[in-house]
């Protein structure tokens, strides 16, 4: 505690007096800290303090461009971020990172208001020429529809980065995206195998490098995808059978090797006993992989409020148990869908448990913590709804991020979780239609958007 | 002196009956549930193998030998696994693997312990000559010409 007062102390002193001229690092570290003891809102009142009161001089610092990070990643009022942004943008001759930072909290939004606006005050931001600026930009132009421009970019990247690797592979992912990919697939070829060695022209952010690495990552992880559930089928089934096997091998030797008449009655009743605990395991295996592979489905039509209320009585004494107060919204609507009724119950359920054991796993850790789970459902265009999912559990790791749509990946105790809750969730939305994404921008718990169509389109 | 091996195994039924066998044999078995405790054993005490479950939660197999070599370079190391796969098998044998112990429906506990007891074994005359023999077959004849000419 006295440590994280003493940084209070020091961010206050800071933000009190003005220290505009603070070494960034210090306080990044300083921020750093008080994030870890989660004093997420305390950061956010210091720093708008802070930055109301900032001169124009301000935004021309390192300082600023580490606020406006901080800002789009943690604060939930983007408009602050926004405005921070343009400010920078207006008084820096370098206005790379403010103008990507701004593009990219437009699009997590799907709405360009502010960038237009920039645009068509200052053009000249549009003959920007680095990576960064120019990746977001195809975001930009993909939500305008316009081809044309993305096409130009794409040229404009491979003329400028010919000998940048990391970059040309991003870039070759946008065409794919794009459709360009044959226009520029001689590019890509040619030139990425040219100048391994060569440094690159330009110093890229590591960020880039980064997602470059990510999309290509994406793609193998696809692909291995179905080597990964085979692998892990082999090795889930291979436990209990080992288990059985040792256990026979082990009495049988030692039973013939002391040539004992006199076997112990209770020896052979846990022998037995072991054996049919490790068949229930496979049972329990086998049940639970049934819904990837079973191609029978029923079909109905119900309200997915009323479903998801069914399954949260079906745990309602764990939920009582754990002491969990549940939130379902809004219940005096009706969002009515077609799809197995089964297995949304199972998507449902699968979700809930998970976020229970989260609790539960907080609540050993923390006094005086009341777990949570909200449940908000709206429509999402016309054809989709879309069911938030949320908890205030301990949340996804940074390194599990990626990993918990794989099957039989698992972060919970031994015997506690196969690794196939989420991985069976998502194939069930996919073979229905809709997806599920991780809010990776949502900090106090876990959170997933589920997007489910109203009209299933199973391939009847 | 007895040889002391640690089994770094999150199944904990698995583990017992490998410990039992090989206590069996004596052997002084530890075991660890999980590779985080496998490495903080394996930085207090000493032992001459170790047996090592590839598929973990938490830290993997394959990171938990990285680690394990930059503790000690030249432990033996057996791991323990149910699936063969050509690329995992390569990175395995650079990390210094010494052998492979099945696991599933061809798990054989007795035939696991042997061929642990056989790492132990200094070779004998009997094999030497054995392995050199079946060397020079392989040798082709001209080769071999040259050698003894």
């Amino acid at each position: 505690m006295d440590k994280i007062d003493l940084n209070i102390t020091e961010i206050e002193d800071i933000v009190k007096n003005k220290r505009y001229n603070v070494n960034p690092v210090t306080f990044r570290k300083l921020i750093g800290k008080l994030l870890k003891s989660n004093q997420r809102k305390d950061i956010e009142n210091y720093l708008d303090e802070f930055v109301n009161n900032a001169n124009d001089s301000f935004y021309k610092s390192q300082l600023a461009i580490f606020i406006l990070s901080f800002y789009e990643k943690y604060i939930d009022d983007k408009d602050k971020a926004i405005q921070i942004a343009k400010n920078i943008i207006k008084n820096t001759n370098k206005p790379n990172y403010a103008l990507c930072s701004l593009l990219r909290i437009c699009k997590t939004f799907n709405n360009y208001k502010e960038v237009d606006k920039l645009f068509n005050s200052n053009p000249e931001f549009l003959k920007i020429e680095t990576f960064d600026v120019l990746y977001e930009l195809t975001f930009y132009y993909h939500a305008k529809n316009n081809i044309v421009e993305i096409d130009n970019i794409i040229s404009k990247i491979i003329k400028r980065y010919y000998n940048n690797v990391p970059v040309l592979n991003t870039t070759k992912v946008l065409a794919l995206k794009y459709g360009l990919f044959d226009k520029y697939e001689s590019a890509f070829y040619k030139k990425s195998r040219i100048n391994l060695s060569e440094k690159p022209e330009e110093e890229i952010q590591r960020q880039i490098f980064e997602q470059a690495f990510d999309s290509l990552l994406e793609k193998t992880q696809s692909s291995t995808a179905l080597a990964d559930l085979t692998n892990g089928i082999a090795h889930e089934f291979g436990q209990p059978v080992t288990n059985i096997r040792f256990g026979i091998q082990y009495y049988s030797k030692l039973f013939s090797d002391q040539n004992n008449e006199l076997v112990q009655k209770k020896t052979v009743l846990d022998v037995f006993n072991d054996i049919l605990h490790q068949t229930e395991r496979i049972g329990k295996l086998i049940d639970r992989l049934a819904p990837i592979t079973s191609t029978k489905s029923h079909i109905s039509e119900f309200n997915l409020i009323d479903a998801i209320q069914e399954a949260f009585k079906q745990e309602d004494l764990k939920l009582k148990f754990q002491n969990i107060h549940s939130e379902i919204k809004p219940l005096n609507k009706k969002f009515i869908i077609t799809f197995d009724k089964v297995q949304f119950n199972q998507i449902i359920t699968n979700l809930l448990l998970n976020s229970i054991d989260s609790i539960e796993e907080r609540k050993t850790n923390e006094m005086d913590y009341q777990g949570k789970i909200v449940i908000f459902v709206k429509e999402n265009k016309t054809e989709y709804y879309v069911i938030e999912f949320s908890d205030n559990g301990t949340g996804i790791n940074e390194k599990d991020k990626t990993r918990i749509f794989n099957p039989f990946y698992t972060t919970k105790e031994p015997g506690k979780g196969q690794g196939l809750g989420l991985y069976i969730i998502s194939n069930l939305l996919k073979i229905g239609g809709g997806t599920i994404k991780l809010d990776e921008n949502y900090k106090n718990g876990a959170k997933f958007n589920i997007l489910i169509p109203k009209q299933n389109k199973y391939e009847l | 002196m007895n040889y002391k091996i640690l089994i770094i195994e999150d199944e904990t039924e698995t583990s017992k009956f490998l410990s039992l066998a090989l206590q069996k044999e004596d052997f002084e078995v530890e075991c660890a549930e999980n590779g985080n405790i496998g490495l903080s054993l394996l930085k207090q005490k000493e032992f001459d193998m170790v047996i090592l479950d590839l598929k973990m939660p938490g830290m993997s197999g394959d990171e938990v030998l990285k680690e394990l070599r930059n503790i000690s370079p030249y432990l033996q190391v057996v791991v323990y696994t149910n699936y063969s796969n050509a690329p995992v098998m390569q990175k395995l044998i650079n990390l210094g693997v010494e052998g492979f112990i099945k696991k599933g429906a061809e798990a054989d506990l007795w035939g696991t312990v042997e061929f642990i007891k056989s790492k132990f074994q200094p070779i004998n005359d009997e094999n030497r000559k054995k392995l050199l023999n079946k060397l020079f077959e392989q040798i082709p004849s001209s080769f071999e010409n040259e050698i003894y000419s």
